[in-house]
C-alpha cells in the first residue's frame, strides 16, 4: 500500500470535454486498480468530475460534504458510483447499505456499480440479494464496458 | 490561574496536519508540552492521565471523529477547553458547534490564528474556574459559621461533657459539611489515645481509633507537645507517616484538621476533622475552628467545677444515711403509710426483707405488694383499722418479695394518723415464712404417706391382741368389701367374716404368731370364692416392751402362680414337639455329658450300628464320640468338636456347619447347628438336619451355572434379572467382569448399573427404562460404559417383562454384550469417511481461494495493459510500466506461495522428534535479531509447565515463526512490541497461547476471515495474508485446532491445542 494516499484520502479530478456524465464517485483500496480506472474513465470521457475514496467511510464522508456544499442543487453528488466489494474499515457491501439509506431522504440517487476481481465470490451474492439491480462489472475497466454503461 | 506550561492534547491523523500545527505553536513562543493521539482509546486515555488544559481537535479523520471527541470531553472534562483545527468545517457548522460547547474553531489554512485562539479560550477557562472557587469558598464560610454557632448553643444546653463531645461531633458532619469527624483523649503514661466520641466514622473502621496507640512522629503527638494545632491540606503529597496517609486516600480523605482540646489549661486530647476536600483550611477557617475548640474547653471547665459541687453535697447525704442506720438497728420491717396506705417511711430491715431499694418502699401502696387472696380480708381489717385508734391490730399476711415470692409476714398495724409528728398508720411486722414453710412440709409429709400407702393393690391393715381392726388402706377396704360384702370399720373383728372355721383357725393362729414376737411371710392358697394365691408378711407391733398388736402386709401372687403352672404345662408340650422333629437333638453339659436327646436321635444313633446306646444316648460324653470321629478321619469332626467349646464357653451365640455323611449305600449331607442353651449352668443344644436334597439339587445347579458363566464370560454377554416380589437385582458372574468389577461383587442395583453409564448417556438410558416400565414393552438399546479401570466401552442391551397370570409383570430379564470392539470398527471406519469429506472440501476451497487470488494480478495486468493503449504522457508511461512490474511480481510471489502452500499439504507423514519450546524461541529470536532491536520487541515465555511436544520440528518452528512476525507486524503505532508465549498442559491436550499489545482485529467484522488466504485486516500495514494461512494448515496437519481472541487497539491472543503425543 502506498502512503501518499493514506494521507490523500480524498481526490477530485476535474476533467474537461464533452462528457457522458457529471460525477463519478469511485471507490476501491487498491492502488494499481484505481489507476487504471482512472486512466480508462479519463480516455472515455466518461464524467465531469471524478472523485476517488480508499474505503466505505471515507466514500461516506465525502458524499455527505458534497451535499453539504450545495443541499438543494445536487449538482456534486456523484451520477455514478463504481465500489469494490473487499475493502478495509468499511467494505463495499457495508457501504451500499449505508448510502441507500441515505440515498432516500438525504442525497441524490446515484447508479452503483461493483467492481470485482473475480465473478465466483460469496460477497456478491449478498449484494445480490439486497439489490438485484446493481451491475456486476468484472476488473479491469475497460472502454467497452463504459461505452455500455 | 497561572501555569508554568500549557498541555495540549491534538487530535489529529494526517502526520502532515500535525507537524504543521507543532510548527505554529512553536513559532508563537507558548510555552507548552503536547501529545498527539488519533484513536478513541488513546484519547480517552489521554483525557484521563495527560489532564490536558485544552484540546485542539480535527473534524475528521477515519479511526473516529471530532464530534465524538468534544462529546467525550463533555462527559469526562467539561472544563477543558476544546477547538476545532480543521479543513473540512463550514462557516455555519462551525457556527453550530461554537453553540454546542466548543471553545472556537481554526481552519487549517488560516492556523496563524491558533495561538491568539488558545490563548482566549484559556484565559475564558480561567476566568470560569475563578468564578466557581470563589462560590466554594463562600459556601465554605457559611458551613463553618453554622457549626460554630451550633456548638455554642449545644454547650448552654448539654448537661456533661459525654453529650457535648457527641454533639460537636454530629455537627461537624452535619453542619460543617466534613467526612468524618472524632475527638480523642490522650493517655500519655502508655502513648494511646481513646476514641471518646465520633460521627461519619465508617461502622468497621471504629475499632482503628479505639486504643490506638500514636508515636512521635504523628500529628497527634506533635498536638499534645505543641499545643498547637496541625493542619494537613493535601494527603496525597504531603509527608504523613504510615497508615494515617494509606487510610485517608483510602476513604477519599484528602485534608485533615487536629485542635487541641484543653481542659484547667491542660492538654487533655484532640478534636479532629476529615475533609474529602484537597486544601479544606485557609487561614480563615483555621481561626474559626481555634475559636471553636476554645470555646470547647471552656466548657469542660464549668463542667468541672460543677462535678465539685456536686461531690461535697454528697458526702453530707452519706453522713446522714449513717446516722439514721445507727438508730434504725433492729431486724422488724417498721412502716409509716398514710390513710390510703401509700408508704411514707420504710425501715432498712424492710428493703433487706422484701428486697426493694428503700427510696422504691416510698413510691408504692401497700395494696402493690399485698397477695391477692388477702386483699379482700385485709380491706374489711382496714375498716375497722381506721375507725378505731391508737389500738394494735395483730394481722398475718402474704407480701410480695421483689423477686417475685412470697413472704409470710406476721405483726401488728396500729392508728396513729391523730398522733402529732407521726400522723400516720404505724406497722411492725416480722418475716415468718421460715416457720410456715415448715409447717407446710410436715402437712406435704404426711399427705405423701399416705398416698403412697393407699396407691398400691397391696393390702395393709394392723390388728390388735383382740383381733380387732386397728387401721387399713384403701385397697384393704375394697378387698373387704368385695369378699365380706362391706367395709370393715375400725374396732370390728377381722376374723367375725365369712371365713369357713378352718380359714377362722388358720388366721386366728398365724396372728397370734405375731403377738408372740414372730416377724414372718407366708403363702397361703385358697380355692373359694375363686382360686387365689396370697403372700402375707406378718410382723408385731410393739409399744416399749409390750406386743400391743400385729401389722399384715399382703400381696397377691395368683398371677405368677398360675404361670408357673403352665410353664408345667408347656414342658411337656415342647418334649412332644422335639420328638417329633427330624433333626437329632441333644443337649450337652460343658463335660461333654449328653443331658437329653429327643427321639429322632436315639432312632438315628439305632440305625447307625449304636444300638446299644452306650456311646451316644443319655450319659454318655459326646466329646469322646467327637474325638473318636477324628482318629477315624470322619470329614467335619474336628470342626464340631470346635463349634461346640466355642459356642459352650460363650465365644461365640451360635454355630453352623454342613459336613458329608456319606454311608456305604448313599451320598448324605448333614447340617450341624449348635445352639447355646438359656440356662444357669453352660450348656449347648446340638442338632444335626439331613440335608442331603438340598446339596445334591445344589451340586446340579452350580454345574449348570458354571457352564453358562463360561459361556458368558467367552461371548461377553452378561445376564441380570429384577424380580419385583422382592425388588432383589440378581446379575451374572459376567456382568460384574463386564464392568470390571473384581471381588467382593458389590450388591447388584439400578444406581450400581448406572454408576457405570458414560455422564452423557444416562439421561437417555434412563429415560429408555421408563418407557419400557410404562408400556411393559421389550426394548434393547445400546448406551457407553465406563469400567471400573476407566476404559470407555460400548454396551448393547436387551430386556424383556415376564408376567404372572394375571398378565402383571413379575419379572424383567436382560441381557448385557459388550459391543465394543465392534463399534470401534464402525467409528474407525466414519472417521475415514470423514476426513475424506474433509479432504474434498478443502481442495474445494482451495481451489476457490487461488481462482480468486490469482484473479487480482491477472486483472492488474489485463487492465495496465489497456491503458497502455490510450495516449498517455511519458510520466504515465512509466508509471504504468512500474505497476506492470508491480502486478507481474505480485502474481510470481502469489505463484511461489501455492507452491509452499501446496508443498505443506503434502508432508503430512514427516519425521517426528521432541521440540523444546524454549529452544525454538531462541532460535527464532536470533533469526530476527535486527527487527527485534529496531522495533525493540520483548518476548517473554513460560514454559514451566510443558517445556515441549513431540511433533514436527519444521512445522512447530513456522508456527512459532509466523505468529511472533505477525504480532511485530502488527504492532500499536509507537509502542514497543510485546510478546508473551506460554504453555499449559492436561493428560491430552498441551495448549499454547501467543499474546501480543498490537492492534489487534475486529472480531465482530472479520472472525470468519482470519485464516484465510492472503486476508487482511489493516489499511496501514504491509502483509501477504499468508502466515496464517499456513499457521492453521500446520496446526490443522498435526490433529490441532488454533483460536483467536482480540480487542481492537488492545492486542490478540492465539490459542493453539495440540494431542499430547507421548514418544
Amino acid at each position: 500500500m502506498k502512503n501518499d494516499s493514506e494521507l490523500q484520502p480524498l481526490l477530485s479530478i476535474p476533467v474537461s470535454g464533452q462528457h457522458k456524465y457529471k460525477v463519478t464517485l469511485l471507490v476501491d483500496d487498491n492502488y494499481i486498480d484505481n489507476f487504471i480506472s482512472e486512466k480508462m474513465l479519463a480516455a472515455s470521457n466518461f464524467s465531469e468530475v471524478m472523485h476517488f475514496a480508499i474505503n466505505g467511510q471515507l466514500a461516506l464522508d465525502l458524499i455527505l460534504e458534497l451535499h453539504s456544499r450545495e443541499p438543494d442543487a445536487n449538482h456534486l453528488s456523484p451520477d455514478i458510483i463504481f465500489v469494490d466489494l473487499n475493502m478495509p474499515v468499511m467494505n463495499g457491501m457495508q457501504f451500499i447499505r449505508e448510502f441507500r439509506k441515505w440515498e432516500n431522504s438525504v442525497v441524490k440517487k446515484s447508479k452503483i456499480i461493483v467492481l470485482t476481481s473475480s465473478i465466483h465470490d460469496a460477497d456478491q451474492s449478498e449484494v445480490r440479494e439486497f439489490d438485484s439491480s446493481i451491475l456486476f462489472i468484472r476488473k479491469p475497466l475497460t472502454a467497452e464496458m463504459l461505452n455500455n454503461i | 490561574m497561572t501555569r508554568n506550561v500549557i498541555k495540549i492534547l491534538i487530535v489529529e491523523h494526517s502526520q502532515s496536519d500535525v507537524d504543521l500545527i507543532i510548527h505554529v505553536l512553536h513559532r508563537s513562543g507558548l510555552n507548552y508540552l503536547s501529545l498527539v493521539v488519533y484513536t478513541e482509546s488513546t484519547y480517552v486515555n489521554a483525557l484521563k492521565e495527560f489532564s490536558p488544559d485544552i484540546i485542539l481537535s480535527d473534524y475528521t479523520f477515519p479511526s473516529f471523529d471530532g464530534k465524538r471527541a468534544f462529546k467525550l470531553k463533555q462527559d469526562m472534562a467539561p472544563d477543558t477547553p476544546f477547538i476545532f483545527v480543521t479543513g473540512t468545517v463550514g462557516e455555519e457548522k462551525a457556527a453550530q458547534l461554537i453553540r454546542n460547547g466548543a471553545n472556537d474553531y481554526v481552519l487549517k489554512d488560516s492556523l496563524y490564528t491558533l495561538p491568539d485562539k488558545i490563548n482566549r479560550a484559556l484565559q475564558e477557562a480561567d476566568d470560569q474556574m475563578e468564578k466557581v472557587i470563589t462560590a466554594e469558598k463562600l459556601n465554605k464560610a457559611n458551613h463553618l459559621y453554622a457549626f460554630i454557632s451550633q456548638v455554642n448553643q449545644n454547650i448552654v444546653r448539654v448537661p456533661n461533657e459525654t453529650s457535648l463531645f457527641r454533639n460537636s461531633c454530629r455537627l461537624a458532619i452535619e453542619f460543617g459539611k466534613f467526612k468524618m469527624a472524632w475527638i480523642g483523649i490522650f493517655n500519655p503514661e502508655n502513648q494511646t489515645i481513646t476514641l471518646a466520641e465520633q460521627s461519619g466514622v465508617p461502622f468497621e473502621d471504629i475499632k482503628l481509633f479505639t486504643d490506638a496507640s500514636y508515636t512521635t512522629d504523628e500529628p497527634q503527638f506533635t498536638v499534645l507537645n505543641t499545643g498547637k494545632y496541625y493542619i494537613c491540606n493535601d494527603v496525597l503529597h504531603s509527608e504523613i507517616k504510615g497508615g494515617l496517609q494509606e487510610y485517608a486516600l483510602q476513604r477519599n480523605i484528602n485534608s485533615f484538621l487536629v485542635l487541641p482540646i484543653r481542659k484547667s489549661g491542660k492538654i487533655i486530647g484532640t478534636f479532629n476533622l476529615f475533609s474529602s476536600e484537597i486544601n479544606f483550611a485557609g487561614a480563615d477557617e483555621i481561626k474559626l475552628l481555634i475559636e471553636l475548640t476554645n470555646d470547647i474547653s471552656f466548657a469542660l471547665e464549668l463542667f468541672e467545677k460543677e462535678s465539685q459541687q456536686k461531690e461535697t453535697d454528697f458526702k453530707l447525704q452519706v453522713n446522714e444515711t449513717r446516722f439514721r442506720v445507727l438508730v434504725e438497728k433492729g431486724t422488724d420491717i417498721k412502716t409509716f403509710s398514710t390513710q390510703e396506705g401509700n408508704f411514707t417511711y420504710a425501715s432498712p430491715s424492710a428493703s433487706h426483707t422484701m428486697g426493694y431499694e428503700p427510696l422504691e418502699i416510698l413510691r408504692m401502696n401497700v395494696f402493690d405488694i399485698l397477695h391477692p387472696d388477702e386483699k379482700e380480708e385485709y380491706a374489711k381489717k382496714r375498716v375497722h383499722l381506721l375507725n378505731t385508734r391508737g389500738m394494735p391490730f395483730e394481722l398475718k399476711m402474704r407480701l410480695k418479695h421483689k423477686n417475685g415470692t412470697w413472704k409470710w409476714c406476721e405483726g401488728t398495724i396500729t392508728n396513729m394518723l391523730d398522733e402529732p409528728g407521726i400522723n400516720s398508720l404505724v406497722s411492725n411486722f416480722r418475716d415468718v415464712s421460715d416457720r410456715k414453710h415448715a409447717e407446710q412440709q410436715k402437712e406435704f409429709d404426711q399427705n405423701n404417706l399416705s398416698a403412697l400407702i393407699n396407691n398400691t393393690d397391696d393390702l395393709m391393715w394392723s390388728v390388735d391382741r383382740e383381733f380387732n381392726l386397728i387401721t387399713s388402706n384403701l385397697s384393704f377396704d375394697e378387698m373387704s368389701k368385695v369378699n365380706f360384702g362391706y367395709v370393715l370399720q375400725k374396732g370390728e373383728s377381722i376374723l367375725n367374716v365369712s371365713y369357713t372355721p378352718e380359714m377362722y383357725t388358720h388366721f386366728q393362729h398365724l396372728y397370734e404368731r405375731a403377738f408372740a414376737g414372730e416377724s414372718y411371710r407366708e403363702i397361703s392358697h385358697f380355692q373359694q370364692p375363686f382360686e387365689f394365691w396370697t403372700e402375707i408378711s406378718y410382723s408385731p407391733i410393739r409399744k416399749g416392751e409390750e406386743i400391743v398388736g400385729a401389722a399384715c402386709h399382703s400381696r397377691d401372687i395368683t398371677k405368677s402362680k398360675i404361670a408357673e403352672e403352665k410353664l408345667r404345662q408347656s414342658e411337656a408340650f415342647t418334649n412332644g414337639v422335639l420328638n417329633s422333629l427330624s433333626s437329632h437333638i441333644a443337649v450337652i453339659d460343658s463335660t461333654g455329658t449328653i443331658v437329653a436327646v429327643n427321639a429322632s436321635w436315639d432312632r438315628f444313633s439305632n440305625e447307625n450300628g449304636d444300638s446299644t446306646l452306650l456311646s451316644t444316648g443319655v450319659g454318655s460324653n459326646y466329646f469322646e464320640v467327637c474325638e473318636k470321629s477324628i482318629l477315624a478321619n470322619s470329614k467335619g469332626a474336628a470342626e464340631a468338636l470346635f463349634g461346640i467349646k466355642e459356642v459352650m464357653n460363650g465365644d461365640k451365640s451360635d454355630y453352623y456347619m454342613e459336613y458329608p455323611c456319606n454311608s456305604p449305600r448313599v451320598k448324605r449331607w448333614f447340617g450341624l447347628t449348635i445352639l447355646k442353651l438359656e440356662s444357669n449352668v453352660p450348656m449347648v443344644v446340638v442338632s444335626h438336619q439331613d440335608i442331603s436334597e438340598r446339596k445334591l439339587a445344589e451340586e446340579n445347579l452350580r454345574k449348570s451355572e458354571s457352564l453358562l458363566k463360561e459361556a458368558q464370560a467367552i461371548s461377553h454377554v452378561g445376564n441380570w434379572e429384577i424380580d419385583f416380589a422382592t425388588n432383589v437385582h440378581t446379575w451374572s458372574e459376567e456382568m460384574f467382569s463386564l464392568f470390571g468389577i473384581d471381588d467382593p461383587n458389590p450388591i447388584p442395583s439400578q444406581e450400581l448399573f448406572l454408576s457405570f453409564i458414560h455422564p452423557d448417556d444416562i439421561e437417555k438410558v434412563t429415560s429408555d427404562v421408563g418407557i419400557a416400565f410404562t408400556s411393559y414393552d421389550a426394548i434393547s438399546y445400546n448406551f457407553r460404559f465406563i469400567r471400573k479401570d476407566g476404559e470407555l466401552r460400548y454396551g448393547y442391551t436387551e430386556r424383556k417383562f415376564e408376567f404372572d397370570s394375571n398378565k402383571k409383570p413379575v419379572r424383567l430379564l436382560g441381557v448385557m454384550h459388550d459391543v465394543t470392539e465392534r463399534k470401534l470398527v464402525e467409528a474407525e471406519r466414519e472417521k475415514m469417511i470423514s476426513n475424506l469429506v474433509q479432504h474434498t472440501k478443502n481442495l474445494e476451497q482451495f481451489t476457490a481461494i487461488i481462482s480468486h487470488n490469482l484473479r487480482s494480478p491477472v486483472a492488474h495486468i489485463l487492465g495496465l495493459s489497456n491503458v497502455m493503449k490510450n495516449k498517455l504522457s511519458e510520466q504515465e508511461r512509466t508509471q504504468t510500466q512500474e505497476y506492470l512490474f508491480s502486478a507481474a511480481a505480485q502474481l510470481d510471489i502469489m505463484l511461489k506461495d501455492l507452491n509452499v502452500i501446496l508443498q505443506a499439504k503434502a508432508e503430512i507423514n514427516e519425521y517426528k522428534e521432541t521440540v523444546h519450546f524454549n529452544e525454538l524461541v531462541e532460535t527464532i529470536k536470533s533469526s530476527i535479531q535486527t527487527v527485534m532491536e529496531n522495533k525493540d520487541v520483548r518476548i517473554a515465555t513460560d514454559f514451566s509447565q510443558q517445556d515441549g511436544i513431540f511433533a514436527i520440528r519444521s512445522y512447530l518452528y513456522s508456527i512459532f515463526y509466523n505468529l511472533i512476525s505477525n504480532s511485530i507486524k502488527y504492532q500499536q503505532r509507537g509502542i514497543p512490541p510485546n510478546i508473551t508465549i506460554r504453555s499449559e498442559s492436561d493428560d491430552s491436550n498441551v495448549r499454547i497461547y501467543f499474546a501480543d499489545n498490537g492492534i489487534g482485529i475486529d472480531l465482530s467484522k472479520h472472525a470468519s476471515q482470519v485464516f484465510g488466504l492472503y486476508k487482511r485486516f489493516h489499511d496501514h500495514t504491509e502483509g501477504k495474508g499468508l502466515g496464517l494461512f499456513m499457521v492453521k494448515t500446520q496446526v490443522e496437519t498435526l490433529g490441532g485446532t488454533i483460536r483467536i481472541a482480540s480487542e481492537l487497539n488492545v492486542g490478540t491472543e492465539f490459542i493453539i491445542e495440540l494431542p499430547y503425543e507421548k514418544r
